[in-house]
């Protein structure tokens, strides 16, 4: 009589026990572990790599610190390059990044996932394209605005999109790559991807050159500058948090390409932080560069409080608005040379005793 | 003579077990308060970045220039009403559900029937996409709103307004389908908007770490005039367990209990999860932990039940945070998933006792 309720009680209590264990395991591993990149070979280490040429050979070292992906990774990556036809005339895109590699190409799209939000693209980006149709947010794009388009390449993002994957290919050949929690190095290799399908390699290694050099000479110009030897951490504020986009983000491994140092470079297991006042002051960065989502945010609210005066970044009037459609939304290579021209007037703005009044923050 | 000895000898066991029970009773409060302090003193020096001790805060005794050291600032600025607001929105909690398994007579209730957790979600989301509710600007605003409006509807479909005496499952129900319905439209809403919903999720799982004390004062005060209220409605409660014909045959009021019980509720959960975002199983496993408790040492009365519901509740968010902490450190996880992490297999095990007990 004793015995089987003895059995019948810990049976389940064993099982919700090794649940819970598991859960409080598996939260921390999410936040200990790098986010994990499935399909490309993505390193954040900063070693010199030459940059190939699409016929392989290697073109003269250039210690850019941009590990870019070799022919042989990219067409083992996208293997079934027959499927897609030679010359688009009619790409989709579902998210900005894409969106910034078409139109380096000279590809305009006929429709772009913008959130149904126009403004939200960059001023670069609008200048070259002319019609666009909207397909809808990049979360749930419209699957008949798409068809009804009638494209013939579509390019997706391969956190949000790959459970429409197979619709999205009887619509038109797609292609699902990387975009969402990207860091600049993987933007990059996914720009080689994006070359590599529209038939136009060549050209996209001449983009891409160019942009590295551009961004070799902008950072030998940073490196002269007051923000070499300080901190700087760019956050998203809204009326919800702060989130500091960390080492991992886009905009943190941007920084870090530019040897600029980070609060938390420690900080490797998720893209965006969620932080509060605390932990913003435990990071202290000397720079402190906020993109705007919401009029009214706990950002604005932390400023009543006494210990907001101690941030260094507040005594030195060093924090800076920034546009989060080119920190956060629009990665691309044509954003990062904006983010790192704009750090480069930040800097310059500092040295006169005048700034900027475009780029800082009225308090 | 002997009969006397019977009754002098059986005298003096009654007054020792009375006494033991008394002993045992404030052994347990000392017990769980002690425990609450020991939560406090962790929720307001553990886990930060900085090394902070309760020390730091004789510096602000001693110094009566504005120069208190920054450890010192963090800990009144910061943690200190973080901590505050644990134990207030754990108490809240507590008594919500407490109260709301005596009125609806069912073990398995919480406020969270109510719609209120789903009201304010739908709100805050909803408010987020800038769709309606666009008058609200703060999310407190917009979570209270939510809450009240959600209980409403959730009163109304179960017939509260009608003047007749309500069945309570009737109310468990109505709870269920207008839960349903506001967690569709919520998820809808996130998905409509990209940037906004990673805030909004956020907010979702619960988080009392931006707290700040312009919020703790007015929570304050509406928490203790409403537990206040509460725990003097208790001989009424006392009486409302024992069934709806004999309480009103005792001559409770059945509709006007029903009403200020759910005017309670309301108000304890819709001011919490305004300030704190919704917190489940709180509400769900706090008041079966006390009952088991008092079982022990007293009756079950509510003058008693509410109170240790109470410090229940309260300990149970203070280490909860704590842990959020912990877990991740430094990154901060939600409180939410820590209390439905810790609640539940307290929730379990004390179903399976139940079940061998009976």
């Amino acid at each position: 009589m004793n015995q089987r309720p003895k059995l019948t009680l810990i049976l389940p209590l064993l099982i919700i026990v090794l649940i819970v264990v598991g859960g409080i395991f598996f939260i921390m591993n999410q936040k200990n572990n790098a986010t994990a990149t499935p399909s490309l070979n993505a390193d954040n280490g900063v070693s010199a790599v030459a940059i190939t040429q699409p016929n392989g050979s290697h073109s003269t070292s250039n210690n850019n610190g941009v590990l870019l992906l070799t022919d042989e990774e990219v067409k083992a990556r996208l293997p079934n390059l027959n499927d897609y036809p030679s010359d688009p005339k009619r790409v989709v895109v579902l998210e900005y990044s894409f969106l910034g590699d078409a139109l380096a190409l000279g590809l305009t799209p006929v429709g772009i996932a913008d959130d149904n939000n126009p403004d939200s693209i960059i001023a670069e980006f609008t200048k070259q394209l002319s019609d666009y149709t909207s397909v809808g947010s990049r979360y749930q794009p419209s699957l008949e605005a798409i068809a009804d388009l009638k494209p013939d390449l579509i390019i997706a993002d391969d956190e949000r999109h790959t459970v429409i994957a197979d619709e999205l290919s009887r619509i038109a050949p797609s292609v699902v790559l990387k975009s969402r929690g990207e860091s600049y190095v993987e933007n990059i290799q996914t720009a080689q991807l994006v070359g590599h399908i529209v038939h136009q390699d060549k050209k996209m290694s001449q983009v891409i050159n160019t942009h590295l050099k551009k961004m070799a000479d902008l950072k030998s110009q940073l490196a002269t500058t007051s923000l070499a030897n300080h901190s700087v951490q760019f956050a998203i504020i809204s009326d919800k948090g702060m989130w500091l986009h960390g080492p991992s983000s886009y905009a943190g491994s941007l920084l870090n390409h530019l040897n600029i140092k980070s609060p938390i470079p420690e900080q490797t297991g998720e893209a965006y932080i969620a932080t509060s006042l605390e932990q913003l002051l435990a990071a202290n960065p000397d720079w402190l560069l906020i993109g705007r989502y919401n009029e009214h945010t706990i950002y604005d609210e932390w400023k009543s409080s006494p210990l907001f005066n101690q941030l260094t970044a507040v005594k030195k009037n060093q924090v800076i608005e920034v546009d989060p459609n080119y920190w956060a939304l629009n990665r691309s290579m044509q954003s990062a040379e904006y983010m790192t021209a704009e750090l480069l007037d930040i800097a310059s703005s500092q040295v006169k005793e005048g700034s900027s009044p475009a780029l800082k923050e009225s308090n | 003579m002997a009969n006397a000895k019977l009754i002098h000898s059986s005298a003096v066991s009654i007054k020792s077990h009375i006494a033991k029970r008394l002993i045992t009773r404030a052994l347990l409060w000392c017990g769980l308060i002690v425990i609450l302090l020991l939560g406090c003193w962790q929720g307001l020096t553990a886990y930060s970045k900085f090394a902070l001790s309760l020390t730091d805060l004789l510096s602000l005794l001693m110094q009566h220039n504005n120069q208190a050291s920054l450890a010192a600032q963090l800990l009144i600025e910061i943690r200190l009403p973080r901590v505050l607001l644990a134990i207030i929105v754990g108490a809240n909690l507590a008594v919500a559900g407490l109260l709301m398994q005596v009125m609806t007579r069912n073990s398995l209730a919480s406020p969270a029937v109510l719609g209120i957790n789903a009201g304010a979600a739908c709100v805050v989301a909803l408010s987020s996409i800038g769709l309606g509710f666009t008058f609200l600007t703060s999310t407190f605003l917009q979570a209270m709103v939510g809450a009240v409006l959600s209980c409403a509807l959730v009163a109304g479909l179960a017939g509260y307004f009608s003047g007749r005496p309500v069945h309570p499952v009737r109310l468990i129900l109505s709870g269920v389908a207008i839960n349903a319905l506001l967690v569709g439209l919520t998820r809808a809403a996130l998905i409509t908007t990209d940037e906004q919903a990673y805030g909004v999720l956020y907010w979702l799982a619960g988080s009392i770490a931006n707290t700040r004390w312009e919020s703790i004062p007015m929570l304050a005060i509406i928490s203790l005039l409403t537990l206040g209220y509460g725990w003097w409605l208790s001989p009424k409660l006392n009486v409302l367990v024992l069934g709806d014909e004999v309480a009103s045959s005792l001559g409770i009021n059945l509709r006007a209990l029903q009403w200020s019980c759910g005017a309670l509720i309301t108000i304890l959960t819709a001011v919490s999860v305004a300030v704190a975002g919704p917190i489940a199983f709180v509400g769900l496993i706090i008041p079966h932990v006390a009952k088991r408790l008092l079982k022990q040492v007293s009756n079950m009365a509510y003058e008693q039940l509410l109170p240790l519901s109470m410090l229940l509740g309260s300990i149970l968010m203070v280490w909860a945070d704590v842990l959020s902490r912990a877990v991740a450190y430094p990154a901060e996880t939600p409180v939410g998933l820590l209390t439905a992490l810790i609640g539940t297999p307290i929730f379990i095990a004390l179903a399976c006792r139940r079940r061998l007990d009976s």
